[in-house]
């Protein structure tokens, strides 16, 4: 059996970004059909409701689908051993600010279509992947730094 | 960088080249460009005895600082 070791959690995570880009394509792709298929099912959703929120719903799925690709084009890039690089710090700045989008996104839908809790739910979880994206953005920045350091130390 | 590698100037007055010098030292030549057209962060003490051994120099032959440079950065 093949050992674990850091290129294949790399790949694992390509896979998995892959797979939350597909999930958020379909869904994208489902959301107009939601009221109609849950109008007889066991949760029940409000179609008028629904019509309102659909716009900052596709807001967050275009944000969340950028952050999704960028995110995947930075694992390539580690797999390919170019980690420490200007290139991934714009990148995670990209990804930090696409979590910023959606929890203001989901801050004004709280208010504007009602359902605040869940809306404010859910900018509390983009937000804080803001934070952390940001966090390890200053940290491959610094990091960058010191490899360059040490690139250039003769 | 206030700090300037003279290196050039020096090979030049000993009519070495880079790559018999970056061979007698034990380094690249590529590492020894680096360090010869002032692109280097930082040099070791290893780096810096070599080069005054093979050279026959001080190591301020080889660096040196100017005050206005750091004026400059600021």
């Amino acid at each position: 059996m093949p050992r674990w070791n850091t290129k294949r959690s790399t790949q694992a995570s390509i896979i998995a970004t892959g797979g939350a880009i597909v999930v958020a394509i379909t869904t994208a792709c489902l959301l107009p059909f939601v009221p109609r298929v849950n109008q007889d099912g066991p949760v029940r959703v409000d179609p008028d409701w629904f019509t309102r929120a659909l716009p900052a719903m596709y807001l967050c799925l275009a944000a969340g689908l950028a952050a999704l690709v960028t995110l995947l084009v930075v694992l390539v890039a580690i797999l390919h051993d170019e980690v420490f690089t200007t290139a991934n710090v714009a990148r995670l700045r990209a990804i930090s600010w696409c979590g910023v989008a959606i929890a203001l996104v989901c801050v004004v839908a709280g208010f504007a279509t009602g359902a605040v809790i869940a809306w404010l739910v859910i900018a509390l979880i983009a937000g804080f992947m803001a934070l952390i994206m940001r966090i390890v953005k200053n940290v491959i920045d610094t990091a960058r730094v010191l490899q360059e350091d040490a690139d250039y130390t003769i | 960088m206030p700090i300037t590698v003279n290196l050039d100037v020096v090979m030049a007055r000993r009519r070495v080249g880079v790559g018999e010098l970056a061979e007698r030292v034990g380094i690249t030549p590529a590492n020894l460009s680096i360090l010869k057209n002032d692109k280097a962060r930082a040099i070791r003490f290893s780096t810096l005895e070599a080069l005054c051994r093979e050279l026959g120099c001080q190591p301020g032959d080889l660096l040196s600082y100017d005050e206005e440079e750091t004026n400059d950065e600021h």
